[in-house]
């Protein structure tokens, strides 16, 4: 199968490649590019475990075949924050004692951040409707909707 | 008043965790720490069966093995004689030789340049098999003259000749095993009841879902004949063994290093990739990945046991339980994985934490060709728990007692004998966690009127309707039953002044690495920022499973000790440095400060005084309880658990007459821990507890029919999201008296077990419908409706 040549841009950085065309964008972030933080729990777009933002739309990179990816920008947990600068999604999911095993955690800020930048002020049924196609298995939720909440009362009050 | 235990503090590996830095097993590739680049890495594939029960007749892989990019293909017939796997009983083929007893046996493994190519490959195999007759269920399996599933079968190992546990096997090929309970004098027992109840309940096949598929990474050293994996394992030093002995080498040549770990709920006790793994990287000489689908998931990795409960009760007229007899019978599937274990301790858990005098059971688990069972978050206690609790709430009702009152009249205290005869001395708060439930919920015992005018008005509509349940439980803590079950800890102080905590205990997202840090760090008056915790390996001592709910007691206990050894050389260095001793200083903040006129000296100073010596500061605890095994015919052990966790759920539902819909608006729960080391952690515990709960309840079925799985999938195998979740509030009843380190037990498993029963018993009190048979789906409920309208 002849490759083809994709461009897009990730967490603020271009990339150019050749890669097959039937591979997924959550491939190309994970095998390509090494960015493993976004992860795959189903391969069929119903766990939310690898949600990246894509111009602007959370999607599940499993089911974005990556020539619908070029030309793209794209945001993944990388780019949410770091170490030293966390973003006020992650330091509450720490506070709130939201993380468990982790694994749904990446899309889970990544929905949770697409969500609140165009929702600063939802209420807890809109978080959790928000929510509601990433699949965690060990939280309840309970812990990720108050870290989320926390995020957007404090957001909506400055 | 504590420092650090009783505190929320930062999990010791929740900064990785939220920044996508966690490396979980399918993210290992790329780290060139691990001693091999990206392109030297090989894909595999795992050829499945093609039918359930099948004879195989020849496997053909020559047209795989053509294709560009294909390494490897191998079959049974390719490599040396492999040894059997299996937790108890090594009945598991690595590769099989002969048939097929389930989908998810492995006939022959790929390793290619990529995955595209491993997949393509096996398209290319060819498997000429003879159809056999599936076993769909225990009962098919007990029938004369059912094909027997496991002929080579053993079980001589496991029973004394001449006992009734093994005639019962002669006599029933496709019986793994058996176990009796007979306390007491049953017939006694019943003459002394007013009332008698029967029922039978069934649970289903259920899936761990965590939602890591699984993977792992393996490389293999020619020169030194030592493999090294990088996969998730429930216990590293049990998964090495097993690996050792299907290879035919020895257990130290075997090096396992456990990434971050997404989730087990008990699917991961059993070998999935990581033999295979192994294998692969001998026989390629070069690394190699496997990862699992989640398709190939669902179907291959093992299930909760589907199990059948029939009960019947003895009652006095005063509400007092006399007698109780249960025949429990679970359907092994394929393999024998844990499932002699997980079906007695349902049998050893039937009566729930209610006195009982005399009871009597028996317990049956039959092989079939469905998905293996095995281990699944509360291990056969909660598919007991399902039908205790079930079984309660229908003697209350029928005997006119409000089931908070009932339970309170029965519950277990002090001095009170569970099932298998052992008198529970200590740490039992039972009847304080349904009072403090059933009071967060917002009635008193005795006030539950299901007749209620007052309760009719609060319901939205004529069509839905409110109801409250409760479900009160027990769990055994630990192996239990005289099985070896122990737990090291070591401690080291660094030359910088960190201390590290070795502890093998699988850190599953439980959070055992921060429990264990906070006890460190509560005994050595330290922060917890000040410990490092390196990821577990086989190299580091056996810290047991992370199953049983024994972690926070068995290495919770180990790391408390350690560090109380560890204070002991500590105290030991200064007094060779000052001759000063204990309490002629204080320790605190990773320094010692005399309180005389000495200088003080830090933690990281009194390690180079130690390497100085070419000693290490270092310290190391472990915990080795005993437990005795129950006796062959009676199940009586004097100490059987060294610790039962009591748990109440109180549950508010509204349920949908027209569509059958249930919503859980409200969970109240009541945990008996003894001691809460992390609070916020507990109540994390038992919301994912009752999210699973409610999964079970209401709507997880892994349909398998004719040994096929029918929903291999997330979109038709449903588990609870956001927003099928209700109010959750979590009281911690902490008497402080259990053996675990400052008075805790452990809460993995009995987090979820009581709101099983819970939503059951408050959908009947919603609608006077009762569901014996789970999930108490749509479907099922308003059938039952239009079958209780009829009458």
């Amino acid at each position: 199968m002849d490759k083809v040549s994709i461009t897009l841009t990730v967490n603020g950085n271009q990339y150019s490649l050749e890669v097959d065309p039937d591979l997924r964008l959550v491939d190309l972030l994970r095998e390509e590019l090494g960015l493993t933080g976004t992860k795959e729990g189903c391969g069929e777009g119903e766990c939310g475990a690898c949600n990246v933002i894509m111009n602007g739309a959370t999607v599940q990179s499993c089911m974005v075949p990556v020539v619908r990816a070029d030309g793209s920008e794209i945001e993944t947990i990388e780019g949410v924050g770091s170490g030293d600068d966390l973003h006020p999604l992650q330091e509450a999911f720490i506070e709130y004692g939201a993380v468990q095993c982790g694994f749904c955690t990446p899309g889970m800020i990544i929905t949770a951040k697409n969500f609140l930048d165009r929702n600063p002020s939802p209420t807890e049924e809109e978080i959790r409707q928000a929510i509601s196609r990433n699949i965690c298995r060990c939280t309840g939720y309970t812990k990720i909707v108050e870290a989320i909440k926390s995020v957007a009362d404090k957001e909506g009050a400055s | 008043m504590h420092k650090v235990i009783g505190q929320k503090v930062k999990k010791v590996d929740v900064i990785d965790k939220v920044t996508g830095q966690a490396k979980f097993a399918k993210d290992l590739s790329w780290n060139e720490e691990l001693g091999f680049s990206r392109d030297e890495l090989l894909h595999l594939k795992v050829l499945r069966a093609p039918y359930p029960h099948a004879k195989i007749n020849e496997i053909d892989t020559t047209e795989a093995q053509k294709l560009e990019g294909v390494v490897k293909v191998i079959t049974a017939k390719d490599v040396r004689k492999l040894g059997n796997f299996g937790l108890i009983f090594k009945d598991q083929e690595v590769l099989i030789r002969e048939k097929t007893r389930y989908m998810g046996d492995p006939l022959a493994i790929v390793a290619a340049e990529t995955k595209k190519i491993a997949s393509q490959a096996l398209e290319l195999i060819k498997v000429d098999y003879e159809e056999l007759e599936v076993v769909t269920s225990p009962w098919e399996a007990m029938e004369d003259g059912a094909p027997v599933i496991q002929e080579d079968y053993c079980y001589k190992e496991l029973f004394a000749s001449e006992s009734e546990s093994l005639n019962d096997r002669l006599a029933n090929p496709n019986l793994h095993s058996s176990y009796n309970l007979d306390k007491g004098d049953i017939e006694a027992g019943f003459a002394e009841a007013d009332h008698i109840f029967t029922n039978e309940f069934q649970t289903q096949h259920v899936e761990q879902l965590p939602l890591e598929p699984e993977a792992g990474v393996a490389s293999y050293d020619e020169e030194s004949g030592e493999y090294t994996l990088w996969a998730p394992t429930q216990w590293l030093h049990d998964m090495q063994y097993d690996i050792a002995h299907s290879l035919g080498v020895a257990p130290d040549k075997i090096k396992i290093i456990q990434p971050t770990i997404g989730g087990a709920f008990g699917k991961r006790e059993d070998v999935s990739v990581h033999i295979h793994l192994a294998l692969m990287a001998e026989l390629t000489g070069r690394p190699v990945r496997l990862a699992y689908t989640r398709e190939e998931s669902m179907i291959t990795q093992s299930k909760r046991h589907p199990i059948h409960f029939e009960f019947k009760t003895g009652v006095a007229a005063d509400g007092r339980l006399t007698a109780w007899q249960a025949e429990v019978i679970g359907d092994v599937g394929a393999y024998a994985s844990s499932s002699c274990a997980v079906v007695h301790q349902a049998l050893y858990h039937c009566t729930g934490p209610y006195n009982v005098p005399h009871v009597k059971g028996k317990s049956y688990a039959y092989y079939t060709n469905n998905t293996y069972t095995g281990a699944m978050r509360g291990f056969g206690a909660t598919q007991a728990a399902f039908a205790y609790e079930s079984q309660m709430d229908i003697i209350a009702k029928e005997l006119g007692f409000d089931p908070a009152e009932f339970r309170l009249k029965n519950a277990y205290q002090v001095g009170s004998t569970t099932p298998n005869g052992q008198k529970l001395t200590t740490s039992v708060a039972t009847q304080d966690t349904i009072v403090e439930a059933t009071k967060n919920l917002g009635y008193e015992p005795g006030t539950l009127n299901k007749d209620n005018d007052e309760k009719s008005a609060t319901t939205e509509s004529a069509t839905k309707k409110r109801g409250t349940g409760i479900g009160t439980i027990m769990f055994g803590n630990g192996f239990g039953e005289g099985y070896p079950d122990h737990a090291y800890c070591n401690l080291k102080i660094k030359e910088d002044g960190r201390v590290v905590l070795e502890t093998a205990a699988a850190d599953v997202g439980q959070g055992v690495l921060t429990v264990a840090a906070q006890l460190v760090a509560e005994v050595l008056n330290i922060s917890v920022d000040r410990i490092e915790v390196p990821q577990a390996t086989t190299e580091m001592k056996n810290a047991g499973s992370t199953s049983a709910t024994r972690q926070t007691i068995f290495s919770g206990n180990a790391a408390k000790l350690a560090a109380e050894n560890l204070l002991g050389e500590i105290n030991n260095l200064v007094f060779l440095k000052y001759g000063l001793n204990f309490p002629e200083f204080e320790v605190a903040n990773g320094e010692v400060r005399p309180y005389s006129d000495q200088e003080s000296i830090t933690f990281g100073q009194l390690a180079k005084i130690a390497n100085e010596r070419g000693e290490e500061l270092s310290a190391q605890g472990c915990y080795f309880p005993e437990t005795f095994a129950p006796d062959e015919e009676s199940g009586q052990s004097e100490f059987n658990y060294v610790a039962y966790t009591f748990n109440t759920n109180v549950v508010e539902v509204e349920v949908n007459t027209t569509t059958g819909e249930v919503e859980v608006l409200n969970v109240q729960a009541a945990i008996d821990l003894g001691k809460a080391i992390h609070p916020q952690n507990v109540e994390g515990q038992s919301e994912g507890g009752i999210a699973m709960g409610i999964g079970m309840a209401l709507m997880e079925n892994q349909i398998i029919e004719k040994g096929v799985t029918l929903n291999p999938n997330l979109s038709d195998y449903r588990v609870p999201t956001a927003v099928d979740m209700p109010q959750i509030d979590t009281a911690m009843v902490e008497s402080g008296d259990a053996v675990g380190p400052y008075g805790a037990k452990g809460i993995g498993e009995p987090v979820m077990i009581p709101s099983v029963p819970a939503v059951i018993n408050a959908i009947e009190d919603a609608i006077g419908v009762r569901i014996k048979e789970l999930p108490a789906t749509p479907e099922k409920i308003l059938d039952a409706l239009g079958k209780k309208d009829n009458n």
